[in-house]
């Protein structure tokens, strides 16, 4: 199967090299054992891995957490291989949706290799596996072809969900994505800073641009690359083959 | 989250659409599954399954659903394929076109109300006068 796997730098913590030998040893039990490599902040990531892919490799694994999958997707549906996850460390919500246990339990579903290929959001050009955010700024336009929400209150915030536990409705099979349109409110009294979010809007969608009336707001993919507005925010269906688990969320 | 508030609406399988008090919808929207509304709409509103509008909700546009529980105002002519609810709070200001029909007391509709429907129809007989009657009585004590 032409195992690699990609070891994320914070995993060479301390507390994680028990974790990391147990996880080494179980997959060579199993057979599915590999190449490894160690990300280190002097190489880059994506050429690491498309020098694996050159060089034959059929399954790609990373080993981290919501960080290490999310900087993998950005580039990996390019490339025709698998991907799996061994989560370690938190936050793991992807993983968790994929129905893959932490740790060493992981190298199990591995083994079993059940796959299935799932959506992804692209935006601008750019994948994301998990959600995009908008934070609560100013009024905020959608276009969705043949009819536009606009946000009447500037304390709204907008996520676009792929693969996300606050959409309860998100399914990453469903060749669609979710706009969830929240209104944010202070809580807890007249000097409090603790947000909630009251009423909600869900908007099932393909494609959509998103704009500003004003100046450009921050969107943030899988909480790491920031893009601008406008963007164009679109559906790629069945875009990635993964390796799940029997108790896969959807 | 359920659409009809005994819980008679079946699962579609599709996606719900929620459109919320904080958000306002302009155009031709098209919802593939049911349909939530306690925003504002304008233009037309459609879904081939169950329609559900608040009571803060105000719409003004052409609506077609399969069912319809209202509790909001609706602007414009509304066509239901099976079952329109009005709770007492329901404000419709135009044509009304369905195939069953609940109202509570209290509901406002001004305009039209076209009703479609299997049961009964072609089965009921035209109202008789009291002279027709005697006349019926007559033949069949003559016979």
């Amino acid at each position: 199967m032409h195992y690699y796997y990609f070891i994320d730098t914070f995993v060479s913590d301390k507390k994680y090299v028990s974790q990391l030998n147990q996880i080494e040893n179980r997959l060579m039990q199993l057979g599915v054992n590999g190449h490894t490599e160690k990300l280190t902040m002097l190489k880059s990531l994506q050429e690491m891995v498309e020098s694996a892919i050159k060089h034959g490799a059929k399954t790609i694994v990373a080993i981290g957490n919501d960080d290490t999958v999310s900087k993998m997707i950005s580039f990996l549906p390019k490339h025709a291989v698998t991907f799996g996850i061994v989560p370690i460390g938190e936050p793991n919500t992807i993983a968790d949706k994929l129905g893959i246990p932490r740790g060493v339990a992981a190298c199990d579903t591995l083994s079993a290799r059940i796959t299935t290929k799932i959506d992804l959001g692209k935006v601008n050009n750019a994948y994301f596996i998990s959600s995009l955010a908008l934070p609560a700024d100013q009024a905020v336009s959608m276009d969705f072809g043949t009819y536009h929400i606009s946000t009447l209150t500037s304390t709204s915030t907008i996520q676009i969900c792929n693969i996300n536990g606050s959409a309860s409705q998100s399914d990453p099979t469903d060749g669609q994505l979710e706009a969830v349109v929240r209104e944010e409110t202070r809580g807890g009294g007249l000097f409090s800073k603790k947000r909630r979010y009251t009423t909600h809007s869900v908007f099932p969608l393909k494609k959509v641009k998103i704009t500003t009336d004003h100046q450009s707001l921050p969107v943030i993919a899988d909480g790491q690359m920031m893009i601008k507005t406008p963007v164009t925010v679109e559906v790629a269906p069945q875009k990635l083959k993964v390796i799940v688990g029997k108790n896969r969320m959807f | 989250m359920a659409l009809f508030p005994n819980g008679e609406h079946e699962q579609s399988g599709e996606m719900e659409t929620v459109i919320g008090a904080s958000v306002k919808v302009d155009g031709n929207f098209h919802g593939e599954g049911n349909v939530t509304v306690e925003g504002v709409v304008q233009g037309t509103l459609k879904t081939n399954h169950d329609l559900n509008v608040g009571r803060a909700a105000k719409i003004k546009a052409e609506v077609e659903a399969q069912n319809l529980y209202l509790s909001g105002e609706i602007r414009g002519n509304v066509k239901v394929s099976e079952r329109a609810q009005l709770t007492s709070s329901a404000r419709i200001i135009g044509n009304l076109e369905t195939k069953s029909l609940s109202v509570e007391e209290g509901a406002l509709i001004n305009g039209k109300i076209a009703m479609s429907g299997d049961h009964g129809q072609g089965e009921m007989e035209p109202p008789t006068t009291k002279e027709e009657k005697a006349d019926k009585k007559k033949d069949q004590s003559e016979k």
